[in-house]
């Protein structure tokens, strides 16, 4: 129906999540009639953030830098490790402002129907870690699903080998969220974990 | 169409398949292994529009299960805990994931099994009470019935000539797959050889002893492996270094 070029660009746009045929269709014309300079702009960061952007040497997470920003911080409590799952995750705890160390993302979880076994999430690495760097804690911050929980166990188990202090985040009952609606999984998790005042 | 309405069911495992879709494969009494398109929020818990706030399905929480569909994969009309997640931690939830894996690649599509599922749930919850270091129990009791369930069972009272087998430490058997046991002289070459008292021993449950639990180990492996047709289980790979 469209010229090669534009059918090539709505099928690339449909990579996106959440991006259907409709949605690429209307993508791709706002581009080209609306928006030139804009296309042009996306283009080129597309270039070169898929050219430049790598994983971090220390945390894993993405850079363009061989060390990311937060490793090579020297603000930053270098004796105080968290485990996140994915790159995500580090925005998500660096938007809550109450995080002073740096992070490990494992870029995934263990999941073995899925074949994603200690190897893949790279335990060896994070265990190499264990043994170098002078660490004080690790923070478990893995998400509250079967899989994170299995993750975090296992990581646990290798960090207090190397006599490093383990802590895991607490889950509980969401700010502004009211116990009527909430799961009893989780507020069986709050009331086991409850704090004293 | 069919149409199955509020029907038990355990989550064996869940997969992303679109933006806003999920795969899941459940262990239900009258359905057996059952595998359908969930619309829910994905990934990441809050989901867009009226799934905003909603949470992924876990698994070891019994949920009341409609669907809808008469291909391999169904359609997941609605999923409801029935209750809260069996508490399994550490070591008893690598347990758990591997309980998953043998039956999402043992059970056929399907196939009803009423006894394999309450014997799934009561695994469960006896893992989630168990003793550091005995979560084997749990595993080698389910395996037993899950070999039982799927028509292998072994038989540890007779061996293949029909004789009972010798409650002594002095005679031994092999265990061929889908034969049984056949007494052998001790000094074959090859071949791992099973003493009569243990298979007595695994015969009653009687799993007091380690050395029985690790012959029971040994031979629910032989047995499943064959069955799993040279597949690697992964979830094995998290008890290695323990």
């Amino acid at each position: 129906m469209f010229s090669p070029l534009i059918d090539q660009l709505i099928q690339s746009l449909r990579a996106l999540p959440g991006v259907g045929p409709k949605s690429a269709q209307r993508m791709a014309f706002q581009l080209l009639e609306r928006d030139r300079d804009g296309a042009e702009r996306l283009a080129q960061s597309l270039l070169l953030a898929a050219a430049k952007v790598q994983r971090c040497c220390e945390c894993r997470t993405l850079t363009e830098e061989n060390r990311c920003a937060i490793c090579t911080s020297s603000r930053r409590d270098r004796t105080l490790l968290c485990v996140v799952e994915s790159p995500a995750d580090v925005v998500a705890l660096e938007q809550s402002a109450t995080y002073r160390g740096v992070y490990f993302v494992l870029l995934g979880k263990l999941s073995p129907i899925d074949g994603v076994g200690p190897k893949e999430i790279g335990i060896d690495v994070l265990e190499q870690r264990f043994a170098t760097a002078e660490l004080t804690e690790v923070i478990l911050a893995t998400n509250p699903t079967v899989e994170g929980e299995a993750t975090s166990h296992y990581i646990a188990e290798r960090a207090k080998k190397h006599g490093i202090r383990v802590s895991r985040i607490a889950h509980g009952v969401p700010i502004g969220g009211e116990l009527e609606y909430i799961d009893g999984g989780t507020l069986a998790h709050a009331m086991s974990s409850r704090r004293e005042l | 169409m069919k149409l199955i309405e509020n029907e038990q069911a355990f989550m064996l495992h869940r997969r992303a398949y679109t933006d806003s879709r999920i795969l899941v494969d459940f262990l239900s009494p009258n359905f057996g292994r059952v595998r359908g398109v969930h619309r829910a929020a994905k990934l990441r818990g809050a989901g867009r529009g009226k799934n905003r706030g909603h949470l992924q399905p876990q698994q070891f929480t019994l949920m009341q299960l409609s669907y809808r569909g008469d291909g391999e994969l169904k359609t997941i009309l609605s999923l409801e805990n029935l209750s809260n997640p069996i508490p399994l931690t550490g070591v008893q939830l690598y347990c758990g994931l591997y309980l998953n894996e043998i039956l999402t690649y043992l059970l056929p599509a399907e196939d009803p099994q009423p006894h394999l599922f309450h014997c799934y749930q009561s695994t469960l919850t006896a893992l989630s009470n168990s003793t550091v270091g005995e979560e084997d129990i749990c595993l080698r009791e389910f395996e037993l019935v899950l070999l039982a369930e799927l028509g292998y069972a072994i038989h540890f009272n007779v061996d293949v000539s029909g004789s009972p087998i010798e409650n002594s430490a002095e005679s031994f058997y092999r265990f061929e797959q889908e034969l049984g046991f056949s007494r052998v002289e001790l000094g074959i070459q090859g071949v791992y050889l099973y003493r009569g008292c243990d298979l007595c021993a695994i015969a009653a449950r009687q799993w007091r002893l380690e050395a029985v639990r690790s012959v029971a180990k040994r031979l629910c492996r032989q047995a499943i492996n064959h069955h799993l047709g040279g597949r690697a289980l992964n979830s094995r790979e998290l008890f290695l270094t323990l």
